[in-house]
């Protein structure tokens, strides 16, 4: 037991910034997002057998974030209270502030769902199959929810493109470490 | 692309300014281990209490004390509270066939190398041993599993058992027949396993969880092929199994607290215990009060049943700190112990915990709506033994 405690807070201590980040996209404050990682570690030594003898442990560990994320927001507490009414603060040349924030502003206006299979098709660059995975459900669901969140933002934000944010954009995806271009 | 935007957008999230990190690994712990001790306790506190008893008493206010041999009202009473009304409880089984929570009806006799028994939960439906990191042999009462016809999957059978399969699923198909064990027919089981399932008794059936993880070499010292090493596994599970005895073993369980002056019809119906110098410490029971009836398969958290654990055969520490489902922690001192209480009406929920009661770390759980009953007078009514085991007490109620 002892052994299996100090696999456990290895593994965590050196995971913590990258649940962190994952949970603040999904969460949108830190306070929530630390109440967030802090349940998924709770569950995480009650099956950690289970993740550690999974075939990915970072994927068992995400996907189990991503739906305490959706169960906490189907509680009666959550429905009733809303303490996410500061996104998070982004940094960005001031040409580009105005479309993020319209853009910020649409991303929160989606149903937890929608948000959630949006960070983990283009914030943990998932696969529809991996998000199927993390999620548990199937992958006809990821697909629908994907295109129903991204008709709304672009019905919300409208026929003008944002600003060019993304040329010579770089993305390091926080679990793979995989850099993208976006540009 | 939104698609880009999105990517620049949360990705530019992720990286806003970081606060200093309120996240706990050792709460993180410490609440995983209350988590799984309530969990086990709910599969294995089928028997709940029954509500009428326990609300007679309460509603006349004394509940400690007054009258130790008053009987339990009957469980069939019509105040009984919605978690434990008759129409959501199974047919009582005869109390014959369940388990005595102060005795082990079956135990381990040969273990691999190096695995060792690491925990016991008792129950009057069923019970459990852990031992090393992936052995759990779960033994259920008479009556309490039986096998039978998956009704979707016409032809496949499945065994069912009370509480479920080490309160992991109500079921587990069959997914071929296994060597006998002492002579029984036995069974290989899917789902959440895998598992091997025996009659120990008639009508009485145990399941052994067995590690799955292949080992990179055999005993040879070459690599295993994933067929060789599952042949060899489901070998020593039959192995495991065979050389299971029964209880009750030659440990003694002991108890660090005694609870006093409580009514004559409490009683234990659950505990978890650890192995320690020679004895099986009672690090948690439950205590129900009334008649016992079995809650269904995955019932919800009894209500009514106190729960006391208290963590006697580790060495506190400074770091020693109580941890609670929730709510603002008030301070107290009930007979010269400084203890933390929390009460969240909303939930029907009081908790109780003292860090360092005479080297003692005692925890109380009180579900449900009690008007006159508390952690606190709980605690009052506990006879602490101190940490030294020889001092400990083989009968948890006074």
């Amino acid at each position: 037991m002892a052994l299996q405690d100090a696999d456990f807070a290895a593994y965590v201590s050196a995971r913590i910034p990258a649940l962190r980040r994952l949970a603040l996209v999904l969460c949108r404050d830190w306070h929530s997002a630390d109440d967030l990682v802090q349940a998924t570690l709770t569950k995480l030594c009650q099956h950690w057998g289970r993740a550690a003898a999974a075939d990915s442990t970072d994927a068992y560990v995400r996907g189990m974030l991503v739906r305490e994320f959706l169960r906490e927001r189907r509680s009666p507490w959550a429905r009733r209270v809303d303490v996410t009414s500061q996104p998070p603060e982004i940094q960005a040349a001031a040409a580009d502030l105005d479309g993020l924030m319209d853009l910020q502003a649409a991303v929160s206006t989606l149903p937890p769902r929608q948000r959630a299979v949006l960070v983990l098709r283009f914030y943990c660059d998932l696969s529809v199959d991996q998000s199927a995975a993390a999620l548990g459900c199937t992958t006809g669901t990821i697909k629908s929810q994907t295109a129903k969140a991204l008709a709304t933002l672009r019905r919300d934000l409208g026929p003008e493109p944002l600003a060019s944010v993304s040329d010579q954009t770089l993305h390091i995806s926080p679990f793979t470490g995989k850099v993208a271009d976006h540009g | 692309m939104v698609e880009n935007d999105l990517r620049v957008l949360f990705g530019l999230e992720a990286e806003a300014e970081r606060p200093p990190t309120r996240i706990s690994i050792p709460a993180a712990g410490r609440r995983a281990r209350i988590r799984q001790r309530r969990r086990q306790l709910v599969a294995l506190a089928s028997p709940v209490l029954a509500a009428a008893a326990v609300i007679g008493v309460v509603a006349s206010g004394t509940l400690f004390g007054a009258d130790r041999t008053a009987r339990p009202a009957p469980s069939s009473g019509g105040t009984s509270s919605p978690a434990t009304s008759p129409a959501k409880v199974s047919s009582p089984q005869p109390s014959g066939s369940l388990f005595n929570p102060l005795q082990i009806p079956l135990i381990f006799g040969w273990l691999p190398p190096g695995q060792h028994i690491a925990n016991i939960g008792t129950g009057r439906a069923w019970m459990f041993i852990n031992a090393g990191t992936a052995w759990s042999l779960g033994v259920y009462a008479r009556g309490q599993c039986r096998l039978q016809h998956i009704p979707v999957k016409p032809g496949h059978v499945e065994l069912s058992c009370t509480g479920g399969i080490l309160g992991t699923g109500e079921s587990a198909p069959v997914v071929s027949n296994a060597p006998e064990v002492k002579g029984h027919r036995a069974y290989w089981l899917g789902g959440p396993g895998p598992y091997l399932a025996w009659q120990y008794a008639r009508g009485s059936w145990a399941t052994l969880e067995y590690p799955t993880k292949a080992p990179a070499h055999n005993a040879a010292g070459l690599p295993s092929s994933t067929h060789s090493a599952k042949l060899a596994k489901s070998a020593l599970a039959v192995k495991v199994a065979d050389h299971t005895i029964p209880g009750p073993t030659a440990m003694p369980i002991r108890f660090p607290v005694q609870l006093t002056g409580v009514p004559a019809s409490w009683q234990v119906s659950s505990t978890n215990l650890t192995p320690a110098a020679g004895i099986l410490a009672a690090e948690l029971y439950q205590i129900t009060s009334g008649p016992v009836v079995l809650a269904p398969a995955g019932g919800g958290v009894p209500q009514n049943t106190p729960q006391i654990s208290t963590i006697p055969a580790r060495p506190l520490t400074a770091n020693t700190t109580c941890t609670f489902s929730g709510g603002r922690p008030v301070h107290h001192v009930i007979d010269g112990y400084r203890v933390q209480t929390v009460n969240i009406p909303r939930q029907h929920l009081q908790e109780l915990c003292a860090a360092d009661a005479d080297g003692l770390f005692v925890y109380i759980y009180l579900a449900g709506n009690h008007p006159a009953l508390s952690a606190s007078r709980i605690f009052a009514h506990l006879h602490l033994l101190g940490p030294n085991p020889a001092n400990w007490t083989t009968k948890p109620i006074g």
